[in-house]
């Protein structure tokens, strides 16, 4: 692939490429360490245990206060005040709430598979909780694990969850509920191949499944891999709406046409699971779209902000806790960003209809996705150093990620921008046929329908 | 170590076999299958482990091949479930003991 | 960084562990009585092989596996399942009768006898150093962990690049395949 191919005149990166970003080297096991637990014990059970505690207490208190903000999101849209009784604005509704809910008779439907009815919600919960192990927090010790296969262990994992969620509709032995269920298997599997397919766009830049790898990899280059794929980011958001059962994809558990779809028996406790579930879900496809797609944990300025805080020595606790926690600052930020979005949107669209769901799937967005993959592996290929098999050298394979001169950067913006518009007109033109997935215009053939049917009502009563 | 995992492999592989003999719903027998692909794709993993531990050139060809065998699963599971849902459509059941029509 | 699993005592334990599991599950696959349960333990039996997997050193494999059938396979099933009506109870009741019991205990003993005892008579060494190639890729970014997706992904897009295409095109005709299957004469009666 190398060699007499290489145009001389290219511009070459810049610059060579800088030393890898500093991470800070000191980290709370030397603490529990020092009050004599042994090394392996300390690195590899204590403090695990104790990230594990710590983040399921914050994420189920989030996961408690999101319920809040969603309704005060949906009144703030709606022009209402939301919670407003208990407590002062409302805030101790969330506490009102589960203390309600724990108290509640937890019922099994007569003919229910008893087993997968009390297992489902359990499965869904234990899913979604799980994921938050992968989940990279924050720099240095801000994460608890990473492992080599992250990204493709946190969507495997996830759809583990929507197994619960199958299984909950089919086990309540009701109509609605397996009607809830069927339309969200059909949703999921649907759905998650464009969700995987979008996430290869990014994975092309990043070269690793690793998370904290994925965000190391945006703070080396200094670049958001949303920056160079936009396509793949709103392919990636729709997608996890739909994978989490958001509106405007709510199919599964409408409660206009299904009363709740999957989760229409439960209640109390099991209930709460599902809301549990469904909620720590919200976080988690949050949490990839921002470590995947806006740079995780990290932001330009990151580091000066520390270095106010703690200097510039990288190896002293100080500097370690005041980047750590900033870091974790800076996901949470994030996150909420995309969390807000989702709501905004859940009360913003109306529920999609059945087929334009799987017309807005299987035609529009897997694809997109597939000719994202197609045009930026090729731009890709050909930016790369001809050395590295590449032709126009403007971005290196570097052992710490990719780096690209300015030249590079604005070359990966155009080529993604124009492939962003080509995809948009491409597929307004192929799918021309596809106007069901124009709610506007199909409220307004509504609208002229009825105004149609009035006309002639009064002709007739006319006559 | 590499008779552990040939063990538990052919268990499972013989648990799969005697699924298929055994159950009536075409589904349940599909499953089975599966069963049989996964216990030859832990062969796969466990030669490809060993063939890697005694130094053996390209120690990943059996991952590659156990890939392979999932694809073929998934396209397998997709034609075969089609198959029961034409079937169910046309003879309103999926019990392999009333799919007969073939026999006269 | 990261405690070498494969050299430690443990790792016989895991996959013991996991074997079990997997085996476990697998007969509950093939005696549950509502296909159903059935689904759920193989899910279970899937996930102890994907166990193995990473137990083995296939991490890679491991994630695919869970995310190609639980999230993929087992989902279709479950949606079959309750397509064809997995709700009625009198339709799911299998009762396994004696005749079937003992074909499939012989089928147990025999196959699973014969590779057992094929498996004790090889008595290869299993010694789990890391391969070659992991040994060289120490400078990875992150020594320690392991680069196994790369490896995978060099061999299956180089030296398995035409069988790869290949699947592709299986993939490709399996759906096609299941559309025209699962559509049916309805819809040409719907036209």
């Amino acid at each position: 692939m190398s060699g007499p191919i290489a145009l001389h005149w290219a511009p070459q990166a810049a610059s060579p490429p800088p030393p890898p970003p500093v991470v800070p080297s000191w980290s709370p096991v030397e603490l529990i360490e020092s009050i004599g637990v042994p090394h392996g014990f300390a690195e590899y059970v204590v403090w695990p245990a104790v990230q594990l505690a710590l983040i399921l207490f914050v994420v189920l208190t989030a996961v408690a206060y999101l319920t809040y903000l969603e309704r005060k999101v949906a009144a703030f849209i709606q022009a209402r005040l939301g919670p407003m009784r208990v407590g002062p604005v409302g805030l101790l509704q969330p506490l009102a709430d589960g203390l309600k809910l724990l108290s509640k008779e937890d019922l099994v439907p007569a003919g229910a598979d008893r087993f997968v009815y009390l297992a489902a919600p359990v499965l869904a919960v234990t899913a979604a909780l799980g994921l938050l192990v992968l989940v990279p927090f924050g720099a240095a010790w801000g994460t608890v694990t990473d492992i080599n296969i992250g990204l493709l262990f946190l969507l495997a994992v996830a759809s583990i969850g929507v197994l619960g969620i199958v299984l909950a509709g089919w086990a309540s032995n009701s109509k609605y509920a397996l009607l809830g269920a069927m339309r969200s298997s059909a949703q999921l599997v649907s759905y998650e191949v464009a969700l995987g397919l979008a996430l290869v766009g990014p994975l092309l830049f990043a070269r690793t499944l690793s998370m904290q790898e994925i965000v190391e990899s945006q703070r080396f280059t200094g670049l958001w891999w949303v920056a160079v794929q936009p396509l793949a980011f709103v392919v990636y958001f729709i997608g996890s709406l739909a994978e989490t059962n958001r509106a405007p994809f709510d199919l599964p558990e409408s409660e206009s046409e299904l009363v709740a779809g999957f989760h229409v028996e439960y209640s109390g406790f099991r209930w709460s699971l599902f809301f549990m579930a469904e909620y720590a879900n919200i976080i988690i496809t949050s949490a990839i779209a921002a470590t995947v797609f806006l740079g995780g944990w990290s932001m330009p300025g990151l580091e000066t902000a520390v270095s106010w805080i703690a200097g510039t020595d990288a190896t002293t606790p100080l500097y370690s806790t005041a980047f750590t926690l900033l870091s974790i600052g800076v996901f949470a930020g994030k996150v909420l960003v995309l969390v807000y979005v989702v709501m905004w949107v859940r009360w913003t669209l109306p529920r999609y209809r059945y087929d334009q769901l799987m017309d807005l799937g299987w035609r529009w967005l897997i694809p997109v996705s597939l000719a994202n993959i197609l045009i930026s592996a090729f731009a890709f290929l050909v930016a790369m150093r001809p050395d590295q098999g590449g032709l126009l050298g403007l971005v290196e394979v570097t052992k710490n990620g990719l780096w690209m001169g300015w030249a590079g950067t604005a070359y990966f913006l155009l080529v993604n921008l124009a492939t962003f518009a080509m995809a948009a007109w491409l597929l307004a033109k192929l799918n021309k046929t596809a106007w069901s997935t124009d709610l506007h215009a199909l409220r307004r053939v509504e609208a002229l329908r009825r105004a149609g049917r009035l006309a002639t009502a009064e002709e007739a009563r006319a006559e | 170590m590499l008779t552990t995992v040939l063990t538990i492999s052919g268990l499972m592989f013989a648990l799969g076999v005697a699924g298929v003999l055994t159950r009536r719903n075409i589904i349940v027998i599909f499953m089975a299958i599966e069963l049989i692909l996964n216990a030859a794709n832990l062969n796969f993993v466990a030669f490809s482990r060993y063939w890697a531990s005694i130094g053996g050139i390209s120690p990943h060809t059996g991952e590659v091949f156990a890939v392979f065998v999932m694809v073929v699963a998934a396209a397998e599971a997709a034609v075969g479930l089609g198959l029961v849902i034409a079937l169910y459509r046309n003879r309103g059941t999926v019990s392999v003991d009333d799919i007969d029509l073939l026999k006269w | 960084m990261y405690p070498d699993l494969q050299s430690s005592p443990w790792f016989l334990g895991a996959v013991i562990a996991f074997g079990l599991w997997a085996v476990a599950t697998g007969s509950v696959v093939i005696t549950a009585q509502r296909p159903v349960h059935a689904a759920l333990a193989l899910v279970s039996a899937l996930m102890a092989v994907a166990g193995l997997f990473a137990v083995l050193g296939a991490e890679f494999l491991a994630g695919a596996q869970v995310l190609v059938y639980v999230g993929g396979v087992m989902v279709l099933f479950v949606f079959v399942i309750m397509v064809v009506g997995g709700g009625r109870k009198t339709a799911e009741v299998e009762p396994v009768s004696g005749v079937r019991f003992l074909a499939a205990t012989v089928v147990v003993l025999v196959i699973g006898g014969s590779i057992v005892l094929g498996a004790r008579s090889a008595q290869p060494a299993f010694e789990l150093r890391p391969g070659p190639r992991a040994a060289a890729s120490k400078d990875a970014v992150r020594a320690g962990v392991s680069r196994n997706t790369e490896d995978v992904g060099t061999d299956l897009y180089t030296r398995a690049a035409l069988p790869f295409e290949v699947a592709s095109l299986l993939l490709l005709v399996a759906i096609v395949g299941a559309v025209v299957l699962a559509k049916g004469r309805r819809v040409e009666q719907d036209d």
